[in-house]
């Protein structure tokens, strides 16, 4: 696999639920930076519907 | 006679006797955690050149997953992380360009579809048809433009003086000595 594929590949799954902290077993509560994180900061700083909502109505591609 | 380039391979075990630490890559990454390598991220993001590159090749239309390529890669080039850590980042790192994306009002393009058409024969001579059509309008128009410009031109000798008489030479202004000091 070229590593822009494994990198398109990951952005695909970090928006759908699969982030660097759930990889690990471990890893839970130890990931400050995870995506609860910036889905809230995006839902604070901006209005309107965060990146993860538009991509789960089909609205960004 | 031909020569047999086969011979000229590296020898098993070759590798063991160059200098290993000559790229960057060769070395430790910098950052091993997700959490220390988003946290320079964003440091080295807020930058105001990489921002406004960063923004431009937004606005230009290029996708978040394309630019998160770009700036993994450089990293690994760097030694700023492995590229099993860049994989790992790429998520994260696509979530603060969507955020740099929509501090500017830029129309975010994730670029997670793969959606590459190849141009057809079809496209390009639609193309063609667009231009020549854009060419043909554009010449009606300045010819229409010209025509204008010459009918509402005032007639005569005289349609190019001014109406407040006649004009009088321009007074001599006064020179001020520039203050030369505190300039340099």
């Amino acid at each position: 696999m070229e590593f822009e594929e494994a990198i398109r590949r990951s952005v695909e799954a970090y928006f759908k639920g699969m982030e660097p902290e759930r990889l690990h077993k471990q890893g839970k509560g130890r990931v400050k930076y995870n995506k609860k994180y910036f889905d809230r900061f995006e839902s604070e700083k901006f209005s309107g519907p965060t990146i993860t909502e538009e991509l789960e109505k089909g609205k960004v591609k | 006679m031909p020569v047999d380039f086969q011979m000229d391979g590296p020898i098993p075990g070759e590798n063991f006797t160059s200098d290993t630490k000559n790229y960057a890559w060769h070395r430790p990454p910098e950052h091993t955690t997700t959490d220390s390598a988003i946290e320079f991220i964003s440091k080295s993001l807020m930058r105001e050149e990489a921002m406004a590159s960063a923004i431009f090749m937004m606005e230009m239309g290029i996708d978040i997953v394309t630019l998160t390529d770009i700036y993994l890669t450089k990293g690994i080039s760097e030694g700023k992380w492995s590229v099993d850590l860049a994989i790992l980042l790429a998520g994260p790192v696509a979530h603060i360009f969507v955020i740099l994306a929509k501090g500017y009002d830029i129309p975010v393009n994730l670029g997670v579809k793969k959606n590459f058409n190849a141009p057809t024969p079809a496209f390009f001579n639609a193309m063609k048809k667009e231009k020549k059509k854009l060419e043909k309008d554009k010449t009606k128009a300045v010819r229409e433009d010209v025509a204008d410009m010459v009918t509402n031109q005032p007639m005569g000798f005289m349609a190019g003086m001014p109406e407040e008489g006649p004009m009088e030479p321009p007074m001599p202004e006064e020179e001020e000595s520039m203050p030369m000091e505190g300039m340099m």
